[in-house]
């Protein structure tokens, strides 16, 4: 049971994250659509590399980290 | 070079965001990724101390696009067609962390203005979802590991994910996937 529960709630997010970047391509000028919100973002070095590196860490934890 | 505050409140919510992350890594004794972090905050935390001065480069990297898509497909079929987590596996992934460190220390041009409303309420709905789904996955690994009995009962990403990954279709969409990311990440599309 809790192994669905937790399941569902990853479902839910990633469902919430795609409904709100429809809803943002839909009404740009309501809610910035993705790539806008991560132009601004990025404009600093720190959060630029940030995001960047998370992104490279995701690919390296589930690509070549082992599963703790 | 960047000509923000030095210590901007985005620079350190950034900040303490990457360090949560080195922390979490190393509490649950993965010492690569929690020192991958470490290196990460220390090395912004220079350049911030040093005002954004830090030059990698003389000018920004601009190759053409099919020298880049030609790199990524090298890249992806090393990382779906090696043996996962081998030599070439991680040769690939160092490769394709350096290269997106370097092209990542130049900002890229902005793609257009949207009202200031719009951009933060993106931001407050996409923060909310960013620390939702690190709290419900830092939760199933805390009660899957110190719960005695409940290994299974609450999976985390990586749990979910490893059948999928061991497989080499969804393995390929895997690594498909995280490139496209990268390359609107780096915003690649909009070079030349």
């Amino acid at each position: 049971m809790t192994y669905w529960i937790t399941v569902v709630g990853y479902l839910a997010i990633i469902v919430g994250m795609v409904v709100t970047e429809i809803r943002a391509r839909s009404n740009p000028f309501q809610i910035a659509p993705l790539e806008d919100m991560l132009d601004r973002v990025m404009a600093t070095r720190t959060t630029r590399l940030g995001l960047i590196a998370a992104w490279w860490w995701f690919g390296w934890h589930f690509l070549f980290g082992p599963t703790l | 070079m960047t000509h923000s505050p030095m210590w901007s409140r985005r620079v350190v919510l950034w900040l303490g965001v990457l360090t949560i992350m080195a922390v979490f890594q190393l509490w649950r004794g993965a010492w690569v990724d929690g020192g991958i972090f470490v290196v990460l905050v220390a090395v912004l935390i220079i350049d911030r101390l040093t005002h954004g001065r830090i030059r990698i480069l003389r000018r920004p990297i601009n190759p053409p696009k099919w020298v880049i898509y030609a790199a990524l497909g090298v890249l992806g079929t090393v990382l779906v067609f090696t043996p996962r987590a081998g030599t070439w596996d991680l040769v690939a992934l160092v490769l394709i962390g350096v290269v997106v460190l370097v092209v990542a220390w130049v900002p890229t041009p902005k793609r257009r203005e949207l009202p200031d409303e719009a951009h933060r309420r993106s931001s407050a709905w996409w923060t909310a979802f960013g620390v939702a789904f690190c709290v419900w996955e830092a939760c199933a690994y805390i009660f899957s590991t110190r719960i005695p009995g409940l290994e299974d009962a609450f999976p985390t990403v990586s749990v979910l994910l490893d059948p999928v990954l061991s497989w080499t279709p969804s393995r390929a969409a895997f690594v498909a996937l995280w490139l496209w990311g990268g390359v609107i990440l780096l915003r690649i599309r909009s070079r030349r």
